[in-house]
């Protein structure tokens, strides 16, 4: 029932992807789409993009994902996209590439006494278009495929980890990036919790009569404050003992804390650090 | 009136066509025969849970099928009046199920099943009356206006239980119903579960990890082990072969490894003498046959008789009384 949702996707493995350091993927996709978007600006110029999908491709192969899985989640972007083009093709401005229609389009016996016909276009392609469109196309495909193979192969609280070291220098403008870590370590922790625990008091009460999926939209309502009771008495209660525990082990958020998955860079996070960007900088000014 | 289930090469996988996939049941078939009381017992994880929420629709089977009398679950589109029916039919208490009441009030949490039926009102009240009744909770309007967190966690339970009977459940399916609770609480329950068979021809189906609460209430047992169905048969015959048990992860009661063991000593008792009735009559027997032999032996120090046929024909007369005594229960 709930699991649909796109967190906690995190697929257990061994291979070298899984084994980066949260931050070091981290910034490669970062910096893969920021040289991806100031690519944009060179009309025509593919090294990019050629260099920043081979390398995703080959970090989806090494991570062994299921190609299947991944497609059954992109189709929607997929589709998406497609409902694009056309409008990205036929509204951007600047030098003709294609001229299309105008196309008649005639409807016979329309409202069963009329013909009918709707004059459609003419569509103006541009060379702008074609080329904003498969930019932008490769820039979104790039960001998505990159942080579903982001989350596949690092664990959610890597991940926030991950994201809390990257932003610590920030504490110097007095953020509370520690507090704001724990945090979401803490939340990202329960949310499997909780969403187990919703799973099972809907099925306590399906096995009761009750339905969630039909009925007005107040009964609706309804029913979801029945789920919302116990489980956020639940929740309370399991606060309630996590902050007793973190007091009992002198836990403050004044010192620095140690993180329990992401240690220090190894060497192949830093050959990685150092490879990317080389490679595609290099793509990107030399080749095509 | 009685229904039985009946599966036929169930299958689940949960989380299909990804690849958090995980066969949690394989090619299960078996039958629960109606108004009996059937055991399914087997180690933490190997779906025991997963099993029973097949009974009342709240799974599908991956492949395989699940009939609850008339009604038949298939991993096709089920409709969804025909999974209605089912779960008024089949009572499902969840492990733990404490954890789930929800009303401000007793009342409310009980009555919670009822009123999805679109009941009367005051039809609902006797309902509610009579199911917190049958698990001997106080039926006052004081009582049933009360916060059922104000209750302790046994009497939760109760409550929780109620909440399942006021459905009137032709089946009732309990996940570890006794797993918490203590000693009293836990003969409590065996009692008022015993008296709803007798009184309303319920068919009982109960998870445990204990295997002498097993011996004592169910008249099948089914073990599972790592989501295949590995033995079944009546409590006497799986525990005097306790080989297969033990290669399931799990060992017999206590008193049945007893008697087995005293019996290898020549003692009369049998294995299949597994509650305390059954060994101290069993016992009893035996000294007063084996009095006019052994007493003298055991006196000079050596207390198990290893020879003499008496005290093995009185067990075994002992025996058939005792079983034409557990089906007049
Ligand atoms: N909602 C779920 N999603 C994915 N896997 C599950 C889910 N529920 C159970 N499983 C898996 O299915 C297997 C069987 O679980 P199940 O809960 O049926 O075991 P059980 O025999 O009831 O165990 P226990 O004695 O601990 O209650 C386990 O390996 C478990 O990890
Ligand atoms: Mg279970």
């Amino acid at each position: 029932m709930l699991n649909n949702l796109p967190i906690g996707v995190y697929i257990p493995g061994q291979t070298p992807i899984h084994r980066l350091r949260a931050r070091t993927k981290l910034l490669v996709l970062i910096w893969l789409a920021l040289l991806c978007f100031v690519a944009n600006h060179k009309r025509f110029h593919f090294g990019a993009y050629v260099a920043s999908f081979s390398l995703l491709a080959l970090a989806l192969l090494i991570a062994q994902v299921d190609f299947g899985y991944i497609w059954r989640r992109m189709r929607l972007l997929v589709i998406l996209l497609l409902i694009g083009v056309p409008f990205s093709l036929a509204l951007t401005p600047g030098p003709t590439w294609h001229t299309f229609g105008p196309i008649n389009l005639h409807f016979d016996h329309l409202l069963h006494f009329q013909n009918v016909t709707i004059p459609l276009g003419p569509i103006v392609v541009t060379y702008d278009g074609i080329w904003f469109m498969l930019s932008f196309g490769a820039i979104f495909l790039l960001l998505y495929l990159g942080s579903m193979l982001l989350t596949l192969t690092t664990t959610p609280v890597a991940l926030a980890e991950g994201v809390m070291l990257l932003l610590r220098p920030l504490r110097r403008f007095g953020l509370p990036v520690e507090e704001f870590g724990l945090m979401t370590l803490v939340s990202l922790r329960f949310i499997p919790v909780l969403i187990q625990e919703a799973e099972q008091l809907m099925k306590a009460q399906i096995s009761r009569g009750a339905d969630f999926t039909t009925g007005s939209l107040t009964a609706r309502l309804r029913r979801l404050g029945s789920l919302l009771v116990p489980l956020v008495q639940g929740a309370l209660r399991r606060a309630a003992n996590l902050s007793s525990a973190l007091d009992a082990r002198g836990y403050g958020v004044t010192n620095e804390a140690t993180l329990l998955h992401e240690g220090r860079l190894g060497l192949l996070d830093w050959l990685v650090l150092l490879a990317v960007p080389i490679i595609t900088a290099l793509a990107y000014w030399k080749l095509f | 009136m009685s229904v039985g289930i009946s599966i036929e090469h169930l299958t689940h996988i949960y989380n299909p066509r990804t690849p958090t996939a995980r066969t949690a049941l394989h090619d299960i078939t078996m039958q629960i025969e109606a108004a009996s009381c059937t055991a399914i017992v087997g180690v933490t994880g190997s779906g025991k849970t997963t099993l029973v929420q097949h009974f009342n629709g709240l799974l599908k089977p991956t492949e395989g099928s699940v009939r609850v009398g008339d009604i038949e679950v298939t991993s096709d589109r089920t409709r969804s009046a025909d999974l209605r029916k089912l779960r008024r039919r089949v009572g499902l208490l969840f492990q733990f199920p404490e954890a789930q009441l929800f009303a401000p009030t007793i009342y409310d949490d009980v009555a919670f099943g009822p009123r999805q039926l679109g009941l009367a009102e005051a039809v609902i009240r006797m309902r509610v009356i009579r199911a917190l009744d049958a698990v001997a909770l106080d039926t006052s309007s004081e009582f049933l206006q009360r916060s059922p967190f104000a209750l302790s966690g046994g009497q939760r339970r109760r409550v929780a239980l109620a909440g399942v009977l006021a459905m009137r459940p032709q089946v009732l399916v309990l996940d570890e119903p006794s797993a918490g609770l203590d000693a009293e609480a836990r003969n409590e329950l065996y009692a008022r579960l015993a008296e709803l068979r007798a009184n309303d021809g319920l068919t009982l189906v109960f998870i445990s990890h204990d295997m002498a609460e097993v011996a004592a209430l169910a008249d099948r047992v089914f073990v599972m082990a790592g989501g295949e169905l590995r033995l079944s048969g009546a409590p006497e015959d799986l525990f005097r072969q306790p080989d297969d048990l033990i290669a399931c992860g799990l060992v017999p009661p206590p008193l049945a490894q007893v008697t087995r063991l005293a019996q290898e000593h020549g003692w009369p008792a049998q294995p299949q003498h597994f509650t305390p009735e059954q060994v101290a009559t069993a016992l009893a027997a035996g000294i007063s046959s084996a009095s006019h032999s052994s007493l003298s032996q055991a006196a000079s120090g050596s207390p198990l008789p290893r020879t003499g046929e008496g005290p093995g024909v009185g067990a075994s007369n002992h025996n058939h009384h005792m079983q034409g005594g557990a089906d007049a229960e």
